[in-house]
């Protein structure tokens, strides 16, 4: 299943705009110094602005992709943490059988949450009063996500979505982001093709450690898809001096035609949850 | 002959059925630091605000017409008609983008690569149905924009770099701005050919291509939008265009993605397309 994501690649990563960010705290021969002490905005709050990668992805020079959390987002944890419903093992051996050409990510959808932190390219996180946005380079798309850090709560969600609804807020020198309104069929890695349900609650926790590093811990807390909530740890590297580039699925039309093996029949659509009536 | 009347609706409903799920849930949790009007509705006529260095502030929503976009006549928007309030003369095409046009109308629009999920293009990014919300920061100005073949963004940097040398071009260019007192000024280089300016015109550009677009906020409901089209390869001189974006207030963007694509696409092609001829070097446009 990695050639069929990095099918979709072959146009970028040749060129990387190397301007020097401004900001950056410098040694004395010019190089980034990475393990300055993490900057602070006006407002005291850790500033996490910047462009942040985890490791392997696919811009590691080294083999380390195909171990990545893109791959498998619990390969640090053992089986029994992650323990899936009756209805999640059934989808997820669906797509293992068909031997994942049923990916969205594979059809230029977005790769979903939490995956889109992994999913290929980095990610810059810009700051506002009112809102945090993540500017995400992906394999099919420049795509964002909003966080809203306005006050406003969770909303009731009619059309659940790929990426759902986030909103953020600070618990001491962390950002704490909530995600929920998210639609069946997402998947949250691609190797392990592991299911979430619409009832999935994600928690983003934000730490930045230093200048050069920021630890980014995941819980996955979705009643309809695992037994019980999961949370395991990336830690994420500033890259310093470079830019996103653009990435769109230009090759979709050709590659979209050869990869389906068959009609995918439909995966059955989550489960009601006893708290959600009938 | 067909009438364009057709030719527009049957692209507003190619372009549309990308679109389906779209303004159905529009969060509506009020927009922090809109002025109120007694009654509590925006005050849309209140001064246009101002950064804390004084510049004008130009983040929020924005959309061509209300409701994201939906609420204006086809025949009054930009997307379609990039040059609508020109003169054919004013837009003279050099032969090169005059056949480009003629065999995308030829072909009943299908090649629009807006059309296959691939990014709008600039300036026509900012006129699709959707509109896009601005947030400013220190040293990039980002452009969240929704539109029907997805949520996608462009980065403009407003930390003094100048424009690279492109190796790679793209759909969406790279931006950098300038404030030219209180005008905001964005110029994009770097494109790639197969881009369409508008979508029933079909306006071709070419790697030549560079946009100005200057983004001037009359009050606190109104932006004024100047783009300036200078693309020796394709136009025999630089046009302009100017529209008014209204802001969305008291919403939000709404995320979609191409999901029926598969579907869309399979019936909307006729036959492979004759790949358009690549845009001549420069000397055989004229010069800058």
């Amino acid at each position: 299943m990695g050639a069929v994501v990095v099918l979709l690649s072959s146009v970028t990563y040749a060129q990387w705009l190397t301007y020097p960010t401004p900001g950056v705290p410098r040694l004395p021969d010019g190089k980034p110094d990475l393990s300055a002490p993490a900057p602070r905005a006006a407002d005291g709050r850790p500033d996490l602005s910047g462009i942040w990668a985890a490791e392997c992805t696919i811009y590691g020079r080294d083999a380390c992709f195909t171990r990545s959390l893109f791959f498998d987002l619990a390969k640090d944890l053992k089986p029994e943490e992650v323990r899936m419903t009756p209805w999640a093992a059934q989808i997820q051996a669906q797509r293992e059988g068909r031997n994942h050409v049923d990916d969205p990510y594979g059809y230029c959808l977005p790769p979903g949450m939490p995956r889109i932190n992994f999913g290929g390219g980095p990610f810059r996180i810009l700051r506002t009063p009112q809102v945090t946005a993540f500017l995400h380079e992906t394999l099919v798309g420049m795509i964002f996500r909003q966080v809203f850090t306005d006050g406003r709560p969770l909303p009731v969600v009619a059309e659940p979505t790929w990426l759902g609804y986030s909103i953020g807020r600070w618990d001491g020198d962390t950002l704490v982001v909530e995600t929920t309104g998210f639609r069946d069929r997402g998947w949250l890695d691609t190797s392990k093709a592991r299911p979430h349900s619409d009832a999935l609650r994600v928690t983003e926790r934000f730490r930045r450690v230093n200048f050069g590093r920021m630890d980014l811990t995941i819980t996955i807390d979705d009643p309809k898809a695992y037994l019980k909530p999961w949370t395991m740890t990336a830690p994420l590297a500033l890259l310093p001096d470079t830019e996103l580039i653009e990435a769109f699925c230009d090759s979709h039309e050709k590659t979209m035609g050869r990869r389906r093996i068959d009609p995918a029949p439909p995966e059955p659509p989550s489960p009601r949850l006893a708290s959600e009536g009938r | 002959m067909r009438s364009a009347t057709l030719i527009v609706s049957l692209l507003a409903a190619a372009v549309m059925s990308l679109s389906v799920d779209l303004g159905a849930q529009w969060p509506n949790y009020p927009t922090p630091g809109i002025p109120r009007l007694p009654d509590g509705k925006p005050n849309l006529s209140a001064p246009a605000p101002r950064a804390p260095d004084g510049r004008p502030d130009l983040s929020g929503v924005w959309a061509e017409c209300e409701g994201g976009g939906t609420r204006c006549p086809s025949s009054e928007r930009h997307f379609f008609n990039l040059a609508k309030d020109l003169k054919p003369a004013d837009v003279l095409m050099t032969p090169w983008a005059a056949a480009v046009q003629a065999q995308r109308e030829q072909r009943e629009h299908v090649d629009d690569p807006f059309g296959y999920c691939l990014p709008p293009g600039v300036p026509r990014i900012n006129f699709v149905i959707g509109g896009f919300k601005i947030l400013v920061t220190p040293h990039v100005t980002a452009f969240l924009h929704e539109t029907a073949a997805g949520l996608m963004f462009r980065q403009v940097f407003t930390d003094g770099r100048p424009h690279p040398v492109v190796s790679e071009p793209t759909w969406l260019g790279y931006s950098i701005g300038r404030w030219d007192a209180d005008t905001f000024i964005v110029e994009t280089t770097g494109f790639r050919d197969r881009g369409w300016l508008d979508t029933e015109k079909g306006h071709p550009h070419s790697d030549a291509l560079r946009v100005a677009e200057r983004f001037r906020r009359i009050d606190v409901g109104h932006m004024e939008l100047a783009v300036t089209i200078d693309d020796p390869k394709a136009y025999v001189k630089p046009w302009s265009a100017r529209a008014m974006l209204s802001l969305q207030p008291d919403t939000e963007l709404l995320e979609s993605f191409c999901d029926n694509h598969d579907k869309t696409m399979e019936h909307r092609r006729i036959d492979p397309a004759p790949p358009e001829p690549p845009s001549p070097p420069v000397s055989e446009g004229r010069s800058r």
